[in-house]
């Protein structure tokens, strides 16, 4: 119990160090900067389902971007001709592969106008969204709205709703359950030795108090011949 | 075990299991392969919206130019045909087009998981005005581009149209034009089938035994080109052609649904001295104006929903829609 809850004790805490008050692992923000026009991942670098992250694009020079996530077969088709910046892998804190899908400068139409963004923000200099990852294979884009992406950092968060209060719950919950254990592995009192007034007493009453005192077994001090008077 | 150490066990079991509880676990997905369910239910509706908003104005004004957004294919086709057929014959000024100009209320929505554009999807419609069923496929082309209509063939309300099948997510299943997996035939060979019995029959032969009902399409089309060729003066030929099959679904009993679109163009060529009137109202009449002197021809677009059943058997349409779309003669 007290290992159970030394372990439970550390790991709430460093739960709630590494989300803080804000619920959130954060990294980035880190460069994905192309002379492309977009930056669009494959539907592994998102293999998961259930997080809610939040995704911040920042282009220098107050340009404007767009930042949306997608079903992939909308935003494979949108870009179907456009040469973009693929993300093929990501892996965490922050190893990233890319290909160059050369193709023309032109996007179809702008991103804003379209209906089957499951989460899409624009603006000047930076965009950011927070969605929860779909079960859906799904696609990031971000998208230089005046020209190519050079300069583009990428932050993500990782958001764990009441994470923090859950991991300060835990750490507290595991003192509480220490505590209780350090209680519970507290030493019983020393067992009652019954006394042999009579040596030549009862042979039963003696087999009986032999038993008892066979299996008291104390912590402290010396232990007590079975039988002999104190 | 003590009544206190069992107490503490299931208190830090219940407040474990709370945890996990208030907290959805992310999971890795089960497959990466990009596929959609075309539409969702909201977003069908959203679209069939626009579609009645944007076609009661063509009916009110008797202009297909609007429907050009909402329609595709050979239905703004036929749409456009029979606005033109519409706008051509004369109009009573005085009746004001009614309230009731159209009625249409979405039975059901059903969409298919796809890989890629073009997405579609099949809306089950009651048209009130007309008391009749339309069965009807939307498409979006490109991600860039609008839902329009792309089929549309009617049935009676007295005819039962097959339950679709659906997979555990409640995605219609396609059927590929060539796939003939539990079926007489495929979909491609049954529509070619219809065809040729098309054919035959226009031509007053037997037609083609065996996979393809004689039904009340194959009938009026057959009266339909009885009846022109007893026109004293003229020979008249009747011939049918299919376009490639786009749509197929699979049906809940192991059979398809397959939306064919025929082209059928009515001949006519007139003996030397022979000339033909055409009935006031008819969309002859509307098309080719005044009377044919040599010959001319009318060509038709019919949109047949085909139902082949499960192996054993015979292909026959339970919907159509169709008419007009183009004319010549002299």
């Amino acid at each position: 119990m007290l290992l159970v809850a030394t372990v439970g004790l550390l790991a709430g805490i460093a739960v709630a160090v590494v989300l803080g008050p804000d619920n959130r692992v954060t990294t980035g923000p880190h460069p994905l900067g192309t002379d492309q026009r977009a930056v669009v991942s494959r539907p592994e670098v998102l293999g998961w389902v259930g997080p809610t992250v939040t995704i911040t694009a920042e282009v220098p020079g107050a340009r404007p971007v767009f930042l949306g996530l997608a079903n992939t077969v909308d935003v494979a088709d949108f870009f179907a001709g456009t040469g973009y910046e693929r993300v093929d892998s990501l892996s965490l804190p922050w190893q990233v592969s890319t290909t160059t899908v050369r193709g023309q400068q032109n996007i179809p139409a702008t991103p804003l106008a379209a209906d089957w963004w499951l989460a899409a923000s624009a603006g000047r200099g930076g965009a950011q969204i927070t969605v929860s990852l779909p079960e859906q294979t799904a696609s990031l884009a971000v998208v230089g709205l005046a020209g190519d992406l050079r300069g583009l950092q990428i932050s993500g968060s990782y958001v764990v709703p009441g994470g923090f209060g859950t991991g300060l719950g835990v750490a507290v919950l595991a003192v509480g359950a220490g505590t209780v254990g350090w209680l519970l592995r507290r030493p019983a009192p020393p067992a009652e030795v019954l006394p042999a007034d009579d040596p030549a007493g009862d042979p039963d009453e003696e087999r009986v108090a032999d038993r008892v005192a066979d299996r008291v077994e104390l912590p402290f001090g010396r232990p007590v011949e079975p039988g002999t008077p104190r | 075990m003590s009544r206190r150490r069992a107490g503490a066990l299931v208190a830090v079991l219940v407040t474990l299991v709370s945890l996990l509880d208030a907290c959805a676990l992310p999971y890795q997905r089960r497959s990466d392969d990009a596929s959609k369910i075309a539409v969702t239910p909201a977003a069908a509706t959203e679209v069939y919206a626009r579609y009645t908003r944007v076609r009661r104005v063509a009916l009110r004004l008797l202009d297909p130019q609007p429907l050009t957004s909402i329609e595709t294919g050979p239905v703004l086709a036929i749409d456009a045909g029979a606005l033109r057929v519409a706008r051509l014959l004369p109009v009573d000024e005085s009746v004001e087009p009614g309230p009731d100009l159209q009625d249409l209320q979405i039975l059901q929505v059903l969409a298919p998981r796809l890989g890629a554009y073009p997405l579609w999807f099949v809306a089950v419609v009651r048209d009130g005005v007309r008391g009749l069923i339309k069965v009807q496929i939307f498409t979006r082309r490109t991600s860039v581009s609008t839902w329009q209509l792309v089929a549309s063939p009617e049935t009676l309300p007295s005819v039962r149209l097959p339950r679709f099948a659906v997979d555990a997510e409640g995605a219609l299943t396609p059927v590929e034009p060539d796939d003939d997996a539990g079926l007489p035939l495929s979909p491609t060979a049954a529509v070619q089938t219809y065809v040729d019995t098309l054919n035959a029959t226009a031509a007053g032969q037997p037609g083609t035994p065996g996979p393809v009902v004689r039904d009340s399409f194959v009938t009026q089309m057959a009266a339909i080109a009885r009846r022109q060729s007893a026109i004293e003066g003229v020979r008249f030929a009747q011939q049918w052609r299919a376009a490639a099959v786009r749509y197929a679904l699979r049906t809940a009993d192991g059979g398809a649904l397959v939306f064919a679109d025929l082209l059928r163009v009515d001949a006519y060529a007139l003996s030397p001295g022979t000339t033909v009137s055409w009935p006031a109202g008819s969309e002859q009449k509307a098309f080719l104006r005044g009377k044919l002197f040599s010959g001319g021809q009318l060509s038709y677009l019919h949109q047949v929903l085909l139902y082949l059943p499960a192996q054993g058997g015979r292909t026959r349409a339970i919907g159509q829609y169709g008419g007009v779309v183009d004319a010549s003669g002299v």
